[in-house]
Order: structure tokens, then C-alpha cells, then sequence
């Protein structure tokens, strides 16, 4: 016993020792000998649901790409809201990536479906930073959906929803050719104008794929994908003016080899998005390409090299015609000229597995040209995986991200110039994973980073309504740390569900003011449970429970510390009614609320030395009643 | 370290953790802009914002000098003495009652602006006998310029003595020199403004 005692003890300091050697670990980390490799690629492991878990979690609404929002580290801007807070990072510094092409919006309008058909995303992982090396330019958190492989016999599936429907086929041509096409379509008008008539609403999306298999290890494959949205209002004049417009499009050409100890990508991408913004007066547009290759090589069973490379241009345009204010349209072509960009970056790492302990050392390097200007970003990073046992695994990392100058929210083309220079944040995080008795898995981990040279409007809210001098474009620095929490049991089980907790404090340093962000949650939980009852029935309910942002007080030694907005709590449910025929046929009938309990939320809390007041919205409350069916 | 003792240890970390995370509350001692505040935003219109109040108040300059302190507490505590009712909500805005504490505005604005008084009595006699709104009037009554504070507050001592006139801003004058009261005082109180 005392031996034992004696060995468990050494474990634990050499997990420390690990921590100190290495200053790292990784959520970007080693390859796991269980994990499922995709063609020619290594994957790294971030923390999210495979897709059929998300078909099961309440108020996702079968959709993967919401599945993100109750993962740790993850802090919602407001409820039923795409924009999401990562460890602190501002939502245009956390980039959505699909099939390893960026998205330009994750979600359609009005709090809507994700833009790719759920059917098409394989699984969907949020690396909350530091991140895998592949990925660039974003100073903060990523999310990562992947594509399903094309199938090996036909499959389909059909939607049909209150407010849009969606269909996908994905079926073999012959042995070598795959045929994929989806798409969405809204009509949700109708609902809409019961509670805003003077709304209007549209979105589509489409995705279609062809993959040829050339031989056994080499395939080429054609994605185009692509979406639009608008929503307008009638204003008491007469005219509409549109609050969100944006379409985007994308085709991507790509090669994969695997052959032997090496596999390969190239792939060239090309583009085109497009947003109105101020009421539709302005609009942005960027025509982008990129040529990108990837490589793998596993040289001995502890040593893999991984390296790439890509080339981007993007040609922005801007049109002000209709702006009738002399001095916005001067800021937006201050701000948001049209130009041409270039980028080009490289990253190498490898992964090194000494003893126990799998090291990844990498780093990438990305060139940015804009007007005469010029930026360098070099990230290192480094992540370190040590197993204690079959059940305990320890993991840190700590690495340096660049990302260029980003808008208040992420919208197609409405991208600023590289004036004022590069974003940057260091990252570290420490983690331990568990696997329980029952199938249970717990990850506990601490994180901090630090945000220099930070394009945070949104964040610096507050601090701009205490100094008239702090502009939209005003750099400020930024800090986070927290504790995160997952304990999980898949919800594919008879009873199966998630408790995700995170515990953060976020600041902003703008000038000589020093405040929380102004989305600084301190408290963010959420929990579902999901049981099968049999007969093909199954429920399950989701809390969400989060603590208040900061308010708004007029001076600057209370907005250190600032009182907080009354915390938010709402409970989804789901019930599904499933047929089967066979093992392909099935038929379900989904009914689904999101806030089933119609809570309101506060938008924002203004203070003085005596008294709050609030200002609250909704409840934002999502009913729906939806047929699938697939084969 | 024992695993009962590592578990303790962290469940403490944790309810420290969760300590620091409590909501502190607003952490400054009330300012005279606060007090200003807390007294005249109590119609509980939707639009009112107590930290866009005091933020006006501190920028306008309505935090009191030190000799008016008093007058401005005093003027304070009459607007809590009030019933909320009597705040009406304009544009979803609280608006102060033209009725109420008078004597106490007049005094404050008296020590903000010395001579001002015939500015202020001016201003009721328009409220009362022309539907204006005193606020408004009121601070009109502040000047930046000392001499012509001292020639407005002289033209409105002298209006004092005639019938009140309704008249709105960039109506056309067109009544003989003589007929208009104060007529000298007029003329010196649109130079010093410029007109």
C-alpha cells in the first residue's frame, strides 16, 4: 500500500513537474490511440457533442452548431444570441471554421439555423484556446465543425419546421463518386408578424459536395456552400430598412492523399461576401481566394511532423450611396475602404510522445499586407499531454495568437483595415480529464489569457459611455481567467446528460480606465438530462442558468467593481416520437421549447449611489414543432 | 496529500472562488450629482437612467460650488418629501413638477447664479399665465457671461412690472418701439447674445 501511496504521489509531481517544465498542456493536444483519424489528418480534441448527441440536447434544436453554447468558456452575450464570449475573447475574435474553411456567419437571423445543414456536420468542437496550430488569425477561442464522409450507400433527410424546412441527399454516384446537396429555406413571415408586424424576415442556405475517389489513397473533391439573410423593418415614415443583410458564398477544390507515413491536402478556395449595414445604407463586399496545403508525415510511433501553408487576397468594396450622413459615411470609408489584402502563413509542429508525456511544440507565422502596411504574427505554442492511468489525463498548453483588426460583430466582408496593427493574445490553460465509473467523464480545467492591442467595442461598452474620448476604433487591453467544468454521460444513453459550469472574471484596460468587460459573466451553468423512455420516445430538459453583466454607473472608481444585472435562469425541453422501419428508415415528430418558463432577461442595468434601474427583453421564447424523417 | 484532503482542499478553492464572484453592490459614497439624481428621477419612466443623470449632471456643471450645497440638499430633500405621483413621465422621461418646491429651486438657483431671482419669477409668471415648462425656462437663466447675466437678470427684474407676455421664440416683432416693455434693456440683452 505504502508502494502504491508512494507511486501515486509521484504521479501527481510529475504531473506538476510536467506543468512546470512545459508551461503548457492542451486542449489542442496528442493524438489519442481511441480517436478517429480523418483521411490524410491528424485530429486534435476540443470539447463538444457528436452530432447525434446534439440532436438530443434541449434548446439546441437539432442543430450542432448551437450545441457550443452550453460548453464551458463559453458566455453568451444574451440568450438565444449567436454571439458567444470565449474565455473572455470577444465574438469577432472567435472564428467558426467548417471543414477547415472559415465561416463568415455561424447562424441565419433572428437567432435562426446554423447556415450548414445539420445533416452535413459530423461533430462540432469548440478549442477554446490555445488552439491547433493549423488554425490562424483569430485572438481567441475556435469552433470546429467537421463534415461527414460522403456515404457509402444513399441517405436523406427532410425537415419540416414551423418557421423553414431543410433536406439533404447524400448518395453514391458509383464506387468512387459521392453526390451531397442541402439546403434550407425559410417562410417565417408568418409567425414573425404576430409579434412584430412591421418585421419581415428571408434565409436560404445551400451546400452540395461531388467527391471522386482517384485511387485508394487519393481523392479530389468540390464544396460550394453559401447562404443569405435579410431581415427588414417598416419604420413609422414608410421605408424599410434592413437590420441584418448578408450573403455569402464559397467553392473549395480540394485534393487529399494518404499514402504510407504521409498524407496531404491542397486546396484552393474562392469567395465572395457581402453585408449592408447602418439600416441597409452601407454596403461591404469582399471577393476572396485562397490557396492552402497541408501535410502530415508520421516518422516513428513518437514522432509526427505536421506543417502548411496558405496564400489569401481579398478584394474589399464599399458603397455609401445611400448614406445620407456626410460624417458616417467619412467614418466607414475611413474604416472600411475598398482595398485589396494579402495574406500568407505557415505553421509547422510536431508531436513527440517521451515517456508518458506527448509534447506538441509548433508554431505558425502569418504576413498581413493592406495599403502600404505591413504585419507580422508569430505564434508559438506549445501543449503537453501526460496520462496518469487508463482514467486520469493531464493536459496544459500555453501559446500566442494574431489576429488582424475585427468589427464589433462578425458579418460577411465588414472587415476594418490593418490600421492600428495586429491583435494578440496569450493563452494558457491547465486541465485534467476523468472517465467515471458508467460512462461519466469529468474535465476540470483553469484557464487565463491575456488580450493585447484588443478591437473590442462591444466589450468596452461601459467604459466608452465614461470617456467620451474612447472611440469605437480604440485599442484596449484585456484579461481573463476561470475554473471550467464538464461532467458528461452521453445523451445517446437511456439517461444521459451534461453539467457544464464555468466560474471567469474578464477586464478591459482602456486608457486609465480599468473595468470588468461589459459582458463579464461570473457564473455560467447549465445542465440537461435526456432519458429514453422506450417506444421510441425520449424527453429531456435543459437549465441554463447565468449571473448578471456589469451595470453602467457614471463614475469611473465604480465601474471597477460595479454592481451586476439580476441573474438569468430559462429551462428548455425537447420530446421526440420516433418511428423506425428497418435500420435506415425512421420517422420523428420533435416538439421543442426554447425559455419554456418565458423568463425576461436584462439588457442593461444603469446605476446611481441609490438606486438600479433595468432594462429587460422578451422573453425570447422559441417553440418548435418539426417532422423529420430520414433514410 | 491525502484524496479526502486534496477533495477538501478543493471545495474550499472553490467556495473562495465563489466568494469573489459575489455581486458587490454599488461601492462610492453618494455624490451631491447621486443626490441630485435620486431626487428628480422618481416618475419611473421607462427611459429614466440614473447613471446617464448623473453623467449629464457632473458634465452641466449641476454639482453645486461648496457655498450651495445647503440650498442644493435642501432642494433635494424636497423632491423625496414628494409624493412620486405629482413626477409626471414625458417622452418616458420623468419631468419635475412646475408647482412644487419653488422656493427651494428659487434659492439654489439664487446662490448658482446671484440675481437670477427676477429670472426665476419671470419664469413662473410664463408657466402660469403660457403653459411653459419652468426646467426649460430655468435654465435659460444661466449665462456664462457675467455682464450679461447681470443685463438679463435687470431686463427680467423689469418685466416684473408689466403683464406677462405669451410669445414664442422667432415670432416676428411688430409692435412700435414704445409699446414694448423695457424696450432699452431688450436691445442691450440681444447685443450681449449677439443678435
Amino acid at each position: 500500500m505504502v508502494a502504491g501511496r508512494s507511486r501515486q504521489r509521484w504521479q501527481w509531481l510529475r504531473a506538476l513537474s510536467l506543468v512546470a517544465a512545459t508551461v503548457c498542456a492542451a486542449r489542442t493536444a496528442a493524438a489519442d490511440d481511441s480517436e478517429v483519424v480523418v483521411v490524410g489528418q491528424r485530429r486534435a480534441t476540443g470539447q463538444g457533442f457528436a452530432a447525434e448527441e446534439v440532436r438530443e440536447i434541449p434548446g439546441a434544436l437539432s442543430d450542432p452548431l448551437r450545441a457550443i453554447e452550453p460548453l464551458p468558456g463559453v458566455t453568451p452575450a444574451l440568450s438565444g444570441v449567436p454571439y458567444f464570449f470565449v474565455r473572455g475573447a470577444p465574438p469577432s475574435n472567435v472564428g467558426y471554421y467548417f471543414d477547415g474553411m472559415r465561416l463568415p456567419a455561424l447562424f441565419h437571423a433572428l437567432g435562426g439555423p446554423s447556415v450548414v445543414h445539420p445533416g452535413l456536420v459530423e461533430s462540432v468542437e469548440l478549442f477554446a484556446g490555445p488552439y491547433p496550430i493549423e488554425y490562424g488569425r483569430q485572438a481567441g477561442g475556435i469552433v470546429v465543425a467537421r463534415s461527414t464522409e460522403p456515404a457509402s450507400q444513399a441517405r436523406g433527410e427532410i425537415s419540416l419546421r414551423a418557421t423553414d424546412s431543410s433536406a439533404l441527399i447524400d448518395a453514391p454516384l458509383s464506387e468512387a463518386t459521392t453526390v451531397t446537396l442541402s439546403g434550407r429555406y425559410s417562410y417565417a413571415n408568418p409567425i414573425l408578424q404576430l409579434f412584430a408586424p412591421e418585421m419581415s424576415v428571408e434565409y436560404q442556405d445551400y451546400q452540395a459536395r461531388v467527391t471522386q475517389r482517384i485511387s485508394r489513397q487519393t481523392r479530389v473533391s468540390v464544396l460550394a456552400f453559401g447562404a443569405h439573410d435579410s431581415l427588414t423593418r417598416r419604420d413609422d415614415d414608410g421605408k424599410e430598412r434592413t437590420t441584418y443583410g448578408i450573403d455569402f458564398h464559397r467553392v473549395v477544390l480540394r485534393l487529399e492523399q494518404v499514402s504510407g507515413r504521409s498524407s496531404w491536402r491542397v486546396q484552393a478556395l474562392g469567395g465572395w461576401d457581402h453585408s449592408l449595414a447602418r439600416d441597409g445604407s452601407v454596403s461591404v463586399e469582399d471577393t476572396l481566394t485562397e490557396t492552402r496545403a497541408d501535410w502530415q508525415y508520421v516518422a516513428t510511433r513518437e514522432l509526427t511532423l505536421r506543417s502548411g501553408a496558405s496564400f489569401g487576397a481579398d478584394r474589399y468594396g464599399l458603397g455609401l450611396s445611400a448614406v445620407d450622413d456626410p460624417n458616417a459615411a467619412r467614418d466607414y470609408a475611413e474604416r472600411f475602404p475598398a482595398r485589396t489584402e494579402t495574406s500568407i502563413g505557415a505553421y509547422l509542429a510536431c508531436d513527440v510522445r517521451l515517456g508518458g508525456v506527448t509534447f506538441t511544440p509548433g508554431v505558425r507565422s502569418d504576413i498581413y499586407a493592406s495599403r502600404g502596411e505591413h504585419a507580422l504574427g508569430v505564434d508559438p505554442r506549445l501543449s503537453a499531454e501526460y496520462r496518469l492511468n487508463r482514467h486520469v489525463s493531464v493536459r496544459s498548453a500555453i501559446g500566442v495568437a494574431h489576429q488582424p483588426p475585427s468589427s464589433s460583430i462578425p458579418s460577411p466582408g465588414l472587415n476594418p483595415t490593418l490600421a492600428g496593427g495586429l491583435q494578440r493574445a496569450v493563452q494558457h490553460s491547465y486541465a485534467v480529464r476523468m472517465r467515471l465509473p458508467a460512462q461519466v467523464s469529468l474535465d476540470v480545467g483553469v484557464f487565463q489569457s491575456a488580450l493585447f492591442n484588443l478591437t473590442d467595442s462591444i466589450g468596452e461598452t461601459r467604459a466608452r459611455e465614461n470617456d467620451p474620448s474612447i472611440t469605437e476604433t480604440t485599442r484596449s487591453l484585456g484579461w481573463s481567467r476561470g475554473l471550467e467544468l464538464l461532467l458528461k454521460r452521453s445523451l445517446t444513453r437511456d439517461l444521459g446528460g451534461f453539467l457544464s459550469y464555468t466560474l471567469s472574471q474578464s477586464k478591459r484596460a482602456v486608457g486609465r480606465l480599468e473595468q470588468p468587460s461589459a459582458y463579464d459573466r461570473r457564473h455560467v451553468l447549465s445542465a440537461a438530462l435526456g432519458y429514453h423512455w422506450g417506444a421510441g420516445i425520449s424527453s429531456g430538459v435543459r437549465g441554463s442558468f447565468y449571473t448578471g453583466i456589469p451595470a453602467d454607473v457614471a463614475y469611473a472608481e465604480a465601474a471597477r467593481n460595479p454592481p451586476r444585472t439580476t441573474p438569468y435562469f430559462r429551462l428548455d425541453f425537447r420530446t421526440e416520437k420516433r418511428w423506425e422501419w428497418g435500420e435506415r428508415y425512421h420517422l420523428s415528430v420533435v416538439f421543442e421549447v426554447v425559455n419554456t418558463t418565458l423568463n425576461r432577461e436584462v439588457l442593461r442595468k444603469s446605476c446611481d449611489a441609490y438606486d438600479c434601474r433595468e432594462q429587460r427583453i422578451g422573453p425570447i421564447t422559441i417553440p418548435n414543432l418539426g417532422i423529420e424523417a430520414a433514410f | 496529500m491525502s484524496d479526502a484532503r486534496f477533495v477538501k482542499s478543493c471545495v474550499l478553492g472553490l467556495l473562495l472562488l465563489a466568494l469573489v464572484a459575489c455581486d458587490p453592490g454599488y461601492t462610492l459614497a453618494p455624490t451631491p450629482c447621486d443626490d441630485y439624481c435620486h431626487g428628480t428621477q422618481r416618475g419611473g419612466c421607462k427611459d429614466d437612467d440614473p447613471a446617464e443623470c448623473v453623467r449629464d449632471c457632473e458634465s452641466q456643471g449641476n454639482a453645486p460650488r461648496d457655498a450651495c450645497v445647503a440650498r442644493r440638499s435642501a432642494l433635494d430633500d424636497c423632491w423625496l418629501r414628494l409624493d412620486p405621483t405629482v413626477f409626471a413621465c414625458v417622452d418616458n422621461h420623468t419631468r419635475l413638477p412646475d408647482d412644487q418646491c419653488l422656493d427651494e429651486r428659487r434659492a439654489l438657483d439664487e446662490c448658482l447664479e446671484p440675481g437670477s431671482g427676477p429670472c426665476f419669477d419671470e419664469c413662473l409668471r410664463q408657466v402660469k399665465a403660457c403653459g411653459a415648462i419652468l426646467s426649460d425656462c430655468e435654465s435659460a437663466c444661466q449665462h456664462q457671461d457675467p455682464t450679461c447675466a447681470r443685463i438679463d437678470f435687470a431686463y427680467q427684474a423689469c418685466l416684473q412690472d408689466f403683464p406677462v407676455e405669451c410669445r414664442t421664440w422667432g415670432e416676428p416683432e411688430t409692435r412700435k418701439p414704445e409699446d414694448i416693455p423695457c424696450y432699452d434693456l431688450a436691445l442691450q440683452v440681444l447685443a450681449c447674445a449677439g443678435l
